[in-house]
């Protein structure tokens, strides 16, 4: 209930601020800012984004309106999306986010501020900004760290962010701290989560996430080291997520060099009368190179690997409960390339060859888990097309 | 040719010399700060300072990625590679934690902005920097 109110009233002060602003010919306090995506997915056998199979799927669709207003010490900025993805997301408008950024302090290149309203999960690389094409380093992300069947809750949540950054001479450093409600739409988490439904209701708790990042001074290196603790409780029990994220990436002039690596620890407290005890925990890993040739052309290979469970990287467990042993990992190779032919615009194309079906969403792949109907297929390879206009 | 002609296009030769694609950290009249750390100034152009130490707003002005003067002001001032800093802006951007610089189409319009904007920031060519704009020294890194 805090937390929708803290939204509420950020919604009611950035429509002031907007309502109140003087006229000025310095457009420099608001900005606005979108991005229209259009997408094409093709599969030889299981489903992503819509009906994939055969002829392909064009059901895939982002489009975002951005803005902002800054006034001294305040940043007031929001973001609308609209997406569809295959049966997964709905086209709705959704906000992804709204908040207010107040500066602390700002001293010798050392600042820190708070931000309130519904704010972006700082996690790996990415996840800040994944629903924009341009800032993503292919048309998918990779999947093993940056689930898109769980990316609304992923995305972002209500609450607090506090953030600091410090110049030091050998670089810059850069922490956050968020405690904040996630975005769980209950049903859909319960599928993933745990492959099923189970008969409760699943309401999310306050959840923190912190984020470590620093960057060696004229290196042309990115660390970061991020963590979450998401937390739900049902009628009776409760799960605690807990992925922890290690990211690093060089870069030259041409070259990018990109490596996350993920434990994703799942624990259960109280739910034994649904056979779900101690704790599940996966592992995931990507390489990634990216190549640039020039200011308009770059390619992108890339090997991305993960396990629902790291200790049964097989699936055999599984396999004896009764959920296929393909469900349990997904080893995928990807190669992409991308065109800038004028600023605003984006074209990419890229091709998975995909060994595993971890990160396939039920919503495409309805009867993922259940193994008597399941029509999904180990060894597979997906075809993507995306044009992206960024304003 | 005659010696004497020759000498004549001295002038020529250093004028020539001097209209390479060299560029100089300008601001506004009125900013009070003159010098800068190479820290200060990423933080500057990276859009995480909001305003000059003294308290004064700051403006962001930059030219397009595709321009060589922004590309060598990457290389030259930041030591950051261009596509590095769009990446940032777009970061702070569709992250919400901050706005992008203002980009404008010609030095002509970085000029006339600079002159007419308190608190304004950017980068010109050697050529066009004259009293109506004062030059930003950066301090070697402390």
């Amino acid at each position: 209930m805090t937390t929708r109110f803290l939204s509420l009233t950020v919604v009611l002060a950035l429509t002031a601020s907007f309502a109140l602003l003087p006229y000025s010919t310095s457009n420099a306090a608001t900005q606005w800012h979108g991005f229209v995506t259009q997408g094409f997915s093709q599969t030889s056998a299981n489903q992503v984004y819509g009906d994939s199979q055969g002829s392909g799927s064009w059901d895939f669709r982002e489009i975002g309106v951005n803005g902002s207003h800054r006034q001294a010490d305040d940043l007031f900025s929001g973001q609308v999306l609209s997406r569809e993805a295959g049966p997964m997301n709905d086209s709705s408008i959704k906000v992804d986010f709204l908040l207010w950024d107040h500066r602390l302090y700002q001293v010798d290149g050392d600042l820190s501020g708070i931000r309130i309203g519904r704010v972006k999960n700082p996690l790996g690389f990415y996840n800040a900004t994944r629903d924009v094409a341009s800032t993503r380093p292919s048309i998918m992300l990779p999947q093993s760290i940056y689930f898109d069947r769980t990316r609304d809750l992923a995305l972002s949540s209500d609450g607090v962010n506090f953030y600091l950054e410090r110049s030091l001479v050998t670089g810059n450093l850069n922490l956050e701290v968020q405690v904040a409600r996630p975005r769980i739409d209950s049903s859909k988490l319960e599928a993933i989560l745990l492959r099923r439904d189970l008969p409760m209701d699943f309401q999310a708790k306050t959840s923190y996430i912190m984020k470590l990042s620093y960057d060696p001074a004229g290196s042309g290196l990115n660390l970061a080291y991020s963590a979450a603790k998401v937390n739900a409780d049902f009628d009776q029990g409760s799960l605690h997520f807990v992925p922890q994220v290690f990211s690093l990436q060089y870069n030259t002039h041409n070259w990018s060099i990109t490596s996350e690596y993920a434990r994703r620890k799942l624990r259960f407290k109280d739910l034994e009368s649904y056979q779900l005890v101690d704790s599940i925990t996966g592992e995931s890993a990507y390489l990634a190179m990216t190549y640039r040739f020039n200011d308009t052309v770059t390619a992108i290979l890339r090997y991305d690997r993960t396990y629902q469970n790291r200790n049964d990287k097989e699936g055999d467990a599984a396999a004896r409960l009764g959920l296929p042993a393909r469900t349990q990992f997904a080893k995928d190779w990807t190669l992409g390339a991308g065109w800038t032919p004028s600023p605003p615009w984006l074209l990419r194309v890229e091709h998975h060859w995909i060994d595993g079906g971890a990160w396939l969403a039920p919503a495409d792949n309805p009867n993922l888990f259940n193994p008597g109907f399941d029509s999904t297929q180990r060894y597979w390879r997906l075809l993507l097309f995306q044009v992206s206009y960024q304003f | 040719m005659p010696v004497h002609r020759a000498l004549l296009l001295l002038p020529l030769l250093i004028f020539y010399s001097e209209i390479t694609s060299a560029q100089v950290l300008v601001a506004n009249l009125e900013v009070k700060t003159t010098h800068l750390t190479l820290q200060d100034l990423r933080a500057l152009i990276g859009m995480r300072w909001s305003y000059w130490p003294d308290g004064s707003p700051a403006v962001i002005y930059t030219l397009p990625a595709a321009s060589t003067l922004h590309k060598e002001f990457c290389r030259e001032y930041l030591k950051i590679f261009p596509y590095q800093l769009q990446r940032a802006w777009d970061r702070l951007v569709y992250s919400g934690i901050g706005q992008a610089p203002l980009q404008l189409n010609s030095v002509q319009e970085m000029k006339m902005r600079i002159e007419n904007t308190p608190g304004a920031i950017g980068y010109l060519p050697k050529e066009l920097v004259d009293n109506s704009v004062q030059v930003i020294e950066i301090l070697p890194t402390k």
